[in-house]
Protein backbone atom coordinates (compact mmCIF):
# COMPACT_ATOMS: atom_id res chain seq x y z
CA UNK A 1 0.00 0.00 0.00
CA UNK A 2 1.30 3.73 -0.78
CA UNK A 3 -1.38 6.20 0.49
CA UNK A 4 -1.20 9.18 -1.82
CA UNK A 5 -3.90 12.13 -2.31
CA UNK A 6 -5.11 14.03 -5.46
CA UNK A 7 -6.43 17.28 -5.13
CA UNK A 8 -8.56 18.34 -7.96
CA UNK A 9 -8.47 22.08 -8.26
CA UNK A 10 -11.28 22.38 -10.57
CA UNK A 11 -13.57 21.07 -7.67
CA UNK A 12 -12.02 23.12 -4.70
CA UNK A 13 -14.15 26.27 -4.37
CA UNK A 14 -11.95 27.33 -1.06
CA UNK A 15 -14.75 26.60 1.67
CA UNK A 16 -11.75 25.86 4.12
CA UNK A 17 -13.97 22.82 4.93
CA UNK A 18 -10.27 20.65 4.71
CA UNK A 19 -8.69 23.53 6.81
CA UNK A 20 -11.25 23.25 9.52
CA UNK A 21 -11.38 19.69 9.54
CA UNK A 22 -7.46 19.79 9.93
CA UNK A 23 -7.53 22.16 13.21
CA UNK A 24 -10.34 20.46 14.81
CA UNK A 25 -8.87 16.60 14.09
CA UNK A 26 -4.58 17.60 14.78
CA UNK A 27 -4.72 20.93 15.75
CA UNK A 28 -7.25 22.34 18.54
CA UNK A 29 -7.18 20.42 21.96
CA UNK A 30 -9.54 19.70 24.68
CA UNK A 31 -10.35 21.13 28.17
CA UNK A 32 -11.38 18.43 30.41
CA UNK A 33 -15.04 19.63 29.48
CA UNK A 34 -15.01 18.46 26.44
CA UNK A 35 -14.67 22.11 24.61
CA UNK A 36 -12.09 22.79 22.39
CA UNK A 37 -9.16 25.29 23.04
CA UNK A 38 -7.31 26.38 19.61
CA UNK A 39 -3.51 28.04 19.54
CA UNK A 40 -3.32 30.96 20.77
CA UNK A 41 -3.43 34.25 18.65
CA UNK A 42 -1.93 35.36 16.23
CA UNK A 43 -1.41 31.49 15.66
CA UNK A 44 -3.95 30.48 12.88
CA UNK A 45 -2.82 27.36 11.90
CA UNK A 46 -3.28 24.19 10.24
CA UNK A 47 -1.58 21.39 8.23
CA UNK A 48 -3.10 22.16 5.24
CA UNK A 49 -2.87 25.88 4.31
CA UNK A 50 -4.29 28.08 1.37
CA UNK A 51 -1.83 30.15 -0.99
CA UNK A 52 -2.94 32.70 -3.21
CA UNK A 53 -1.07 32.52 -6.25
CA UNK A 54 -1.26 35.61 -8.95
CA UNK A 55 -2.13 34.68 -12.20
CA UNK A 56 -3.26 35.97 -15.53
CA UNK A 57 -6.87 35.28 -14.84
CA UNK A 58 -6.44 36.70 -11.20
CA UNK A 59 -5.64 35.68 -8.03
CA UNK A 60 -6.15 31.61 -7.72
CA UNK A 61 -5.98 29.82 -4.48
CA UNK A 62 -3.95 26.49 -4.11
CA UNK A 63 -3.98 24.44 -0.72
CA UNK A 64 -0.49 23.07 0.28
CA UNK A 65 0.74 20.56 2.67
CA UNK A 66 3.49 18.08 3.15
CA UNK A 67 3.98 16.37 0.20
CA UNK A 68 4.91 12.98 1.46
CA UNK A 69 7.42 12.56 -0.90
CA UNK A 70 9.31 8.82 -1.35
CA UNK A 71 12.38 11.28 -1.65
CA UNK A 72 12.20 13.19 1.91
CA UNK A 73 14.96 15.70 2.37
CA UNK A 74 13.60 16.06 5.44
CA UNK A 75 13.87 12.34 6.78
CA UNK A 76 17.90 12.75 5.45
CA UNK A 77 18.44 16.14 7.21
CA UNK A 78 17.02 14.41 10.39
CA UNK A 79 19.97 13.66 12.95
CA UNK A 80 18.28 11.79 15.36
CA UNK A 81 15.46 9.57 12.90
CA UNK A 82 12.31 11.49 14.56
CA UNK A 83 11.69 12.07 10.66
CA UNK A 84 10.78 9.08 9.29
CA UNK A 85 8.92 7.25 6.75
CA UNK A 86 6.05 4.67 8.11
CA UNK A 87 6.00 1.23 6.44
CA UNK A 88 3.50 2.64 3.93
CA UNK A 89 5.28 5.35 2.83
CA UNK A 90 3.65 8.45 5.62
CA UNK A 91 6.93 10.86 6.28
CA UNK A 92 6.17 11.29 10.25
CA UNK A 93 8.09 12.47 12.65
CA UNK A 94 8.66 10.72 15.86
CA UNK A 95 8.21 13.76 18.56
CA UNK A 96 9.89 11.85 21.65
CA UNK A 97 13.31 11.72 19.14
CA UNK A 98 13.21 15.43 17.76
CA UNK A 99 15.67 17.47 19.44
CA UNK A 100 14.28 20.44 17.46
CA UNK A 101 17.07 21.10 15.41
CA UNK A 102 14.81 22.31 12.82
CA UNK A 103 17.04 21.06 9.71
CA UNK A 104 13.82 19.11 8.87
CA UNK A 105 12.24 22.84 7.82
CA UNK A 106 15.57 24.02 6.15
CA UNK A 107 15.39 20.95 4.11
CA UNK A 108 12.10 20.65 2.56
CA UNK A 109 12.37 22.51 -0.84
CA UNK A 110 7.85 23.18 -0.28
CA UNK A 111 8.72 24.95 2.83
CA UNK A 112 5.80 22.60 4.15
CA UNK A 113 7.22 22.40 7.70
CA UNK A 114 6.40 24.78 10.36
CA UNK A 115 6.88 24.45 14.05
CA UNK A 116 5.05 26.84 16.40
CA UNK A 117 6.23 28.58 19.65
CA UNK A 118 2.96 29.65 21.20
CA UNK A 119 1.74 27.88 23.81
CA UNK A 120 -1.61 26.32 24.52
CA UNK A 121 -2.83 24.22 27.08
CA UNK A 122 -5.15 21.21 27.16
CA UNK A 123 -4.77 17.50 26.31
CA UNK A 124 -3.85 16.18 22.94
CA UNK A 125 -6.12 14.13 21.19
CA UNK A 126 -3.50 11.60 19.57
CA UNK A 127 0.22 11.08 19.60
CA UNK A 128 -0.02 12.62 15.82
CA UNK A 129 -1.49 15.84 17.05
CA UNK A 130 0.41 19.50 16.93
CA UNK A 131 2.96 20.04 19.75
CA UNK A 132 4.51 23.10 20.35
CA UNK A 133 8.33 24.13 19.41
CA UNK A 134 7.89 20.27 17.17
CA UNK A 135 8.32 21.20 13.43
CA UNK A 136 4.94 20.07 12.68
CA UNK A 137 3.29 18.77 9.16
CA UNK A 138 0.90 16.37 7.74
CA UNK A 139 0.13 13.33 8.60
CA UNK A 140 -2.11 11.64 6.41
CA UNK A 141 -4.22 11.55 9.58
CA UNK A 142 -1.79 8.50 10.47
CA UNK A 143 -3.57 8.55 13.59
CA UNK A 144 -6.88 7.37 11.94
CA UNK A 145 -4.86 4.09 10.54
CA UNK A 146 -6.57 0.80 11.92
CA UNK A 147 -5.76 -2.66 10.28
CA UNK A 148 -4.21 -2.90 6.84
CA UNK A 149 -6.46 -1.30 5.03
CA UNK A 150 -6.57 2.44 3.78
CA UNK A 151 -8.34 5.14 6.16
CA UNK A 152 -9.93 8.80 5.52
CA UNK A 153 -7.73 11.71 6.44
CA UNK A 154 -10.18 14.36 8.25
CA UNK A 155 -9.77 16.84 5.41
CA UNK A 156 -11.02 14.42 2.69
CA UNK A 157 -13.60 13.47 5.13
CA UNK A 158 -14.20 17.46 5.33
CA UNK A 159 -14.76 17.70 1.45
CA UNK A 160 -17.72 18.44 0.56
CA UNK A 161 -17.56 18.76 -3.12
CA UNK A 162 -14.79 15.58 -3.41
CA UNK A 163 -12.34 18.02 -4.54
CA UNK A 164 -9.72 16.06 -1.93
CA UNK A 165 -9.01 12.28 -3.07
CA UNK A 166 -7.35 9.64 -1.04
CA UNK A 167 -6.26 6.00 -2.26
CA UNK A 168 -3.43 3.77 -3.05
CA UNK A 169 -0.98 4.20 -5.58
CA UNK A 170 -0.25 0.48 -5.36
CA UNK A 171 -3.63 -0.62 -6.66
CA UNK A 172 -4.29 0.30 -10.33
CA UNK A 173 -7.85 0.49 -10.07
CA UNK A 174 -7.90 3.20 -7.69
CA UNK A 175 -9.12 6.39 -8.93
CA UNK A 176 -6.06 8.69 -7.28
CA UNK A 177 -3.31 5.53 -9.20
CA UNK A 178 -5.79 6.24 -12.37
CA UNK A 179 -5.42 10.28 -12.14
CA UNK A 180 -2.33 9.80 -11.66
CA UNK A 181 -1.06 7.18 -14.43
CA UNK A 182 -3.71 8.96 -16.94
CA UNK A 183 -1.52 12.22 -16.11
CA UNK A 184 -4.07 14.07 -14.75
CA UNK A 185 -2.95 14.45 -11.77
CA UNK A 186 0.39 15.60 -11.25
CA UNK A 187 2.92 16.37 -8.77
CA UNK A 188 4.06 20.25 -8.05
CA UNK A 189 8.04 21.29 -9.24
CA UNK A 190 8.63 17.80 -10.16
CA UNK A 191 12.10 19.34 -10.42
CA UNK A 192 13.03 19.14 -6.67
CA UNK A 193 13.31 15.39 -7.06
CA UNK A 194 11.83 14.61 -4.26
CA UNK A 195 8.82 12.47 -5.87
CA UNK A 196 5.62 13.78 -3.93
CA UNK A 197 3.03 12.10 -3.30
CA UNK A 198 0.10 14.78 -3.28
CA UNK A 199 -0.87 15.66 -6.85
CA UNK A 200 -2.93 18.11 -7.94
CA UNK A 201 -5.51 18.28 -11.27
CA UNK A 202 -5.09 21.63 -12.17
CA UNK A 203 -7.27 24.31 -13.77
CA UNK A 204 -6.75 24.94 -17.07
CA UNK A 205 -3.85 26.41 -17.86
CA UNK A 206 -1.98 25.18 -14.71
CA UNK A 207 -0.68 28.48 -13.47
CA UNK A 208 -0.82 26.47 -9.34
CA UNK A 209 1.87 24.21 -10.22
CA UNK A 210 4.35 26.57 -12.65
CA UNK A 211 3.43 29.04 -9.42
CA UNK A 212 3.43 26.48 -6.79
CA UNK A 213 4.89 27.64 -3.15
CA UNK A 214 8.39 26.66 -2.45
CA UNK A 215 10.96 28.17 0.09
CA UNK A 216 13.64 29.87 -1.42
CA UNK A 217 13.99 28.56 -5.63
CA UNK A 218 15.75 25.48 -6.26
CA UNK A 219 17.90 23.63 -3.37
CA UNK A 220 21.66 24.25 -4.56
CA UNK A 221 23.10 21.08 -3.30
CA UNK A 222 20.72 18.73 -1.98
CA UNK A 223 20.27 17.19 1.09
CA UNK A 224 20.12 13.93 0.59
CA UNK A 225 23.69 14.19 -1.07
CA UNK A 226 24.67 15.37 2.58
CA UNK A 227 23.31 13.19 4.76
CA UNK A 228 24.54 10.04 2.57
CA UNK A 229 27.99 11.54 2.72
CA UNK A 230 27.18 12.55 6.84
CA UNK A 231 26.06 9.23 7.50
CA UNK A 232 28.51 7.20 5.54
CA UNK A 233 31.36 8.74 5.86
CA UNK A 234 31.42 11.82 8.49
CA UNK A 235 29.73 10.58 11.19
CA UNK A 236 31.54 6.90 11.20
CA UNK A 237 35.14 8.97 10.60
CA UNK A 238 34.49 11.40 13.21
CA UNK A 239 32.89 9.02 15.77
CA UNK A 240 35.63 6.34 15.17
CA UNK A 241 38.18 8.53 14.68
CA UNK A 242 37.61 10.69 18.14
CA UNK A 243 37.34 7.22 20.25
CA UNK A 244 40.69 5.63 18.71
CA UNK A 245 42.48 9.35 19.66
CA UNK A 246 40.55 8.20 23.23
CA UNK A 247 42.09 4.38 23.02
CA UNK A 248 45.14 5.34 22.00
CA UNK A 249 45.49 7.86 23.96
CA UNK A 250 44.87 5.73 27.62
CA UNK A 251 47.06 3.02 25.65
CA UNK A 252 50.02 5.70 25.77
CA UNK A 253 49.67 6.87 29.24
CA UNK A 254 49.13 2.96 30.19
CA UNK A 255 52.94 2.35 28.34
CA UNK A 256 54.35 5.90 29.48
CA UNK A 257 53.47 4.45 33.17
CA UNK A 258 54.60 1.46 32.82
CA UNK A 259 58.25 2.50 31.46
CA UNK A 260 58.38 5.16 34.24
CA UNK A 261 57.75 2.64 36.58
CA UNK A 262 60.56 0.07 34.71
CA UNK A 263 62.94 3.03 34.71
CA UNK B 1 68.55 23.70 42.87
CA UNK B 2 69.15 24.98 39.11
CA UNK B 3 66.36 21.99 38.12
CA UNK B 4 63.60 23.20 40.47
CA UNK B 5 64.03 26.96 38.79
CA UNK B 6 60.63 27.92 37.33
CA UNK B 7 60.19 29.64 33.45
CA UNK B 8 57.70 30.66 31.12
CA UNK B 9 56.14 28.44 29.05
CA UNK B 10 52.84 30.22 28.33
CA UNK B 11 52.68 33.69 27.63
CA UNK B 12 49.49 35.81 29.07
CA UNK B 13 48.71 35.81 25.14
CA UNK B 14 48.94 32.54 24.76
CA UNK B 15 46.68 31.43 28.03
CA UNK B 16 44.06 33.68 27.23
CA UNK B 17 44.36 32.28 23.40
CA UNK B 18 44.19 28.65 25.06
CA UNK B 19 40.74 29.38 28.03
CA UNK B 20 39.10 31.19 24.81
CA UNK B 21 39.23 28.22 22.72
CA UNK B 22 38.85 25.64 25.46
CA UNK B 23 35.51 27.37 26.48
CA UNK B 24 34.04 28.15 23.05
CA UNK B 25 35.34 25.00 21.32
CA UNK B 26 34.19 22.95 24.20
CA UNK B 27 30.56 24.73 24.35
CA UNK B 28 30.62 24.40 20.03
CA UNK B 29 31.11 20.46 21.01
CA UNK B 30 28.66 19.91 23.22
CA UNK B 31 25.69 21.74 21.57
CA UNK B 32 26.87 20.39 18.37
CA UNK B 33 26.98 16.85 19.18
CA UNK B 34 23.28 16.11 19.04
CA UNK B 35 22.77 17.58 15.70
CA UNK B 36 26.02 15.32 14.42
CA UNK B 37 24.35 12.03 16.08
CA UNK B 38 21.25 12.70 17.53
CA UNK B 39 20.84 9.30 18.21
CA UNK B 40 24.29 8.61 20.54
CA UNK B 41 24.12 12.46 21.70
CA UNK B 42 20.57 13.38 21.97
CA UNK B 43 20.64 13.34 25.76
CA UNK B 44 23.11 16.46 25.93
CA UNK B 45 19.91 18.30 23.90
CA UNK B 46 17.43 17.63 26.96
CA UNK B 47 20.73 18.02 29.83
CA UNK B 48 21.28 21.67 28.48
CA UNK B 49 17.30 22.53 28.65
CA UNK B 50 15.75 22.51 25.01
CA UNK B 51 16.86 23.98 22.29
CA UNK B 52 16.40 27.38 22.96
CA UNK B 53 19.53 27.75 24.97
CA UNK B 54 21.37 25.48 22.79
CA UNK B 55 20.52 28.07 19.93
CA UNK B 56 22.09 30.70 22.18
CA UNK B 57 24.91 28.58 23.12
CA UNK B 58 26.09 26.74 19.76
CA UNK B 59 25.17 30.14 17.95
CA UNK B 60 26.48 33.06 20.17
CA UNK B 61 28.20 32.23 22.83
CA UNK B 62 30.75 30.23 20.43
CA UNK B 63 31.09 33.55 18.01
CA UNK B 64 31.53 35.68 21.31
CA UNK B 65 34.32 33.32 22.71
CA UNK B 66 35.81 32.75 19.23
CA UNK B 67 35.84 35.80 17.78
CA UNK B 68 38.46 37.26 20.19
CA UNK B 69 40.82 34.46 19.74
CA UNK B 70 41.57 35.34 15.86
CA UNK B 71 42.90 38.75 16.46
CA UNK B 72 45.05 36.88 19.59
CA UNK B 73 46.05 34.15 17.35
CA UNK B 74 47.09 36.62 14.91
CA UNK B 75 49.06 38.79 17.85
CA UNK B 76 50.65 35.79 18.68
CA UNK B 77 52.34 34.67 15.40
CA UNK B 78 53.44 38.16 15.29
CA UNK B 79 55.07 37.93 18.87
CA UNK B 80 55.97 34.14 19.25
CA UNK B 81 59.67 33.82 19.52
CA UNK B 82 60.58 31.17 15.78
CA UNK B 83 59.92 28.09 17.90
CA UNK B 84 57.16 28.95 20.15
CA UNK B 85 55.29 29.77 16.74
CA UNK B 86 52.97 26.46 15.94
CA UNK B 87 52.86 26.75 12.32
CA UNK B 88 55.10 23.11 11.12
CA UNK B 89 58.29 23.29 9.12
CA UNK B 90 58.74 20.64 6.81
CA UNK B 91 60.88 19.11 9.08
CA UNK B 92 58.61 18.81 11.87
CA UNK B 93 56.05 17.11 9.89
CA UNK B 94 58.94 14.42 8.78
CA UNK B 95 59.60 14.28 12.83
CA UNK B 96 55.69 13.96 13.80
CA UNK B 97 55.63 10.77 11.42
CA UNK B 98 58.78 9.41 13.01
CA UNK B 99 57.61 9.98 16.40
CA UNK B 100 54.47 7.88 15.06
CA UNK B 101 56.71 5.57 13.60
CA UNK B 102 58.89 4.97 17.08
CA UNK B 103 55.52 4.39 19.03
CA UNK B 104 54.60 1.85 16.21
CA UNK B 105 57.58 0.03 17.09
CA UNK B 106 58.53 0.79 13.22
CA UNK B 107 61.88 2.87 13.64
CA UNK B 108 64.01 3.23 16.92
CA UNK B 109 64.73 7.22 15.55
CA UNK B 110 63.12 9.84 18.01
CA UNK B 111 63.53 13.67 17.34
CA UNK B 112 64.96 16.18 19.87
CA UNK B 113 61.71 17.52 20.96
CA UNK B 114 61.70 21.52 20.56
CA UNK B 115 59.40 23.69 22.42
CA UNK B 116 56.61 22.26 20.49
CA UNK B 117 55.70 18.25 20.27
CA UNK B 118 55.97 18.10 16.34
CA UNK B 119 52.60 15.83 16.68
CA UNK B 120 51.11 18.94 18.92
CA UNK B 121 51.89 21.13 15.59
CA UNK B 122 50.22 19.04 13.42
CA UNK B 123 47.49 18.89 15.69
CA UNK B 124 46.92 22.38 15.97
CA UNK B 125 47.44 23.37 12.51
CA UNK B 126 44.29 21.15 11.80
CA UNK B 127 42.55 22.64 14.74
CA UNK B 128 42.75 26.34 13.75
CA UNK B 129 41.61 25.55 10.19
CA UNK B 130 39.05 23.30 11.57
CA UNK B 131 37.71 26.22 13.65
CA UNK B 132 38.11 28.73 10.63
CA UNK B 133 35.67 26.51 8.76
CA UNK B 134 33.62 25.96 11.70
CA UNK B 135 33.20 29.39 11.91
CA UNK B 136 32.78 30.25 8.68
CA UNK B 137 30.22 27.87 8.00
CA UNK B 138 28.60 28.57 10.97
CA UNK B 139 28.29 32.15 10.76
CA UNK B 140 27.17 31.68 7.02
CA UNK B 141 24.21 29.48 8.45
CA UNK B 142 23.24 31.22 11.22
CA UNK B 143 22.54 34.60 9.96
CA UNK B 144 21.51 32.55 6.95
CA UNK B 145 23.73 35.05 4.32
CA UNK B 146 23.72 32.56 1.82
CA UNK B 147 19.91 31.09 1.81
CA UNK B 148 18.55 27.79 2.50
CA UNK B 149 20.14 26.31 -0.85
CA UNK B 150 23.28 26.00 0.26
CA UNK B 151 22.21 25.08 3.56
CA UNK B 152 23.61 21.32 3.20
CA UNK B 153 27.06 22.25 1.59
CA UNK B 154 27.57 24.73 4.50
CA UNK B 155 26.28 21.68 6.73
CA UNK B 156 29.34 19.47 4.60
CA UNK B 157 32.16 22.12 5.13
CA UNK B 158 30.91 22.68 8.80
CA UNK B 159 31.37 18.43 9.49
CA UNK B 160 34.50 18.43 7.50
CA UNK B 161 35.29 20.87 10.54
CA UNK B 162 34.10 19.46 13.03
CA UNK B 163 36.17 16.44 12.02
CA UNK B 164 39.53 18.28 11.49
CA UNK B 165 38.95 20.06 15.20
CA UNK B 166 37.29 17.23 16.91
CA UNK B 167 39.81 14.65 16.57
CA UNK B 168 43.06 16.27 17.25
CA UNK B 169 41.00 17.72 20.30
CA UNK B 170 40.33 14.28 21.60
CA UNK B 171 43.99 13.21 21.47
CA UNK B 172 45.07 16.72 22.55
CA UNK B 173 43.04 16.09 25.61
CA UNK B 174 43.70 12.41 26.49
CA UNK B 175 47.72 13.84 26.21
CA UNK B 176 46.93 16.55 28.44
CA UNK B 177 45.22 14.50 30.80
CA UNK B 178 48.46 12.30 31.02
CA UNK B 179 50.14 12.52 34.20
CA UNK B 180 53.57 13.64 32.48
CA UNK B 181 52.17 16.52 31.05
CA UNK B 182 50.51 18.01 34.06
CA UNK B 183 53.17 20.69 34.76
CA UNK B 184 52.42 22.05 31.45
CA UNK B 185 48.39 21.72 31.52
CA UNK B 186 49.03 23.17 34.93
CA UNK B 187 50.88 26.12 33.54
CA UNK B 188 48.77 26.85 30.31
CA UNK B 189 45.67 26.83 32.74
CA UNK B 190 47.08 29.49 35.52
CA UNK B 191 50.25 30.91 35.37
CA UNK B 192 52.12 30.00 32.39
CA UNK B 193 55.08 28.34 34.54
CA UNK B 194 56.71 25.41 34.19
CA UNK B 195 59.55 23.52 36.06
CA UNK B 196 63.38 23.82 34.36
CA UNK B 197 63.57 20.02 35.40
CA UNK B 198 60.34 18.96 33.35
CA UNK B 199 61.31 21.51 30.15
CA UNK B 200 64.72 19.57 29.82
CA UNK B 201 62.80 16.53 29.93
CA UNK B 202 60.40 16.78 28.04
CA UNK B 203 61.49 19.02 25.73
CA UNK B 204 65.20 19.25 25.63
CA UNK B 205 65.43 20.96 22.16
CA UNK B 206 63.65 24.35 23.48
CA UNK B 207 66.10 27.03 23.49
CA UNK B 208 65.45 28.34 27.01
CA UNK B 209 65.83 32.09 27.27
CA UNK B 210 67.06 32.84 30.99
CA UNK B 211 66.83 36.77 32.10
CA UNK B 212 68.57 39.08 30.16
CA UNK B 213 69.19 37.02 27.26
Amino acid sequence: MRPAMVIDLNRCVGCYACVVGCIVENIARRKPDGTFILPEEPVRYARTRPYHVSTAAGEKRVFVQCLHCENPPCVYACPTGASHVSPEGVVLLDSSKCIRCGLCIDACPYGVRTRLMEGFDGELQHEHALKVGIPDKCTFCYHRKKGDGLWVPACVEACSFGARIFGDLDDPGDPVSKLVADGLAVPPRDEFGTRPKLFYVPRKGAYEMVRYPSRGGDQGVSFEAWSWLKNLVVKPLAEAAMAAAVILGVIHIIRERRGKHGE
Amino acid sequence: MGSERRIKRWSRLARITHWLLLIGVSIGFVTGLPVLDGELFGFLYNLMGGEAVREALHYYATIILLAPAIPLIVARAVQARGEEWWWPSWGEIRDAFTVMGRWLGLTKKYPVIGFHHPIEKLFLLSVHFGVLLLGVSGILMVFNLLGVQYKAALLLIHDIGFIMTGVPLAAHFMLAINPVNWETLRAILTDGMVSERWARRHHPGWRIRREGQ
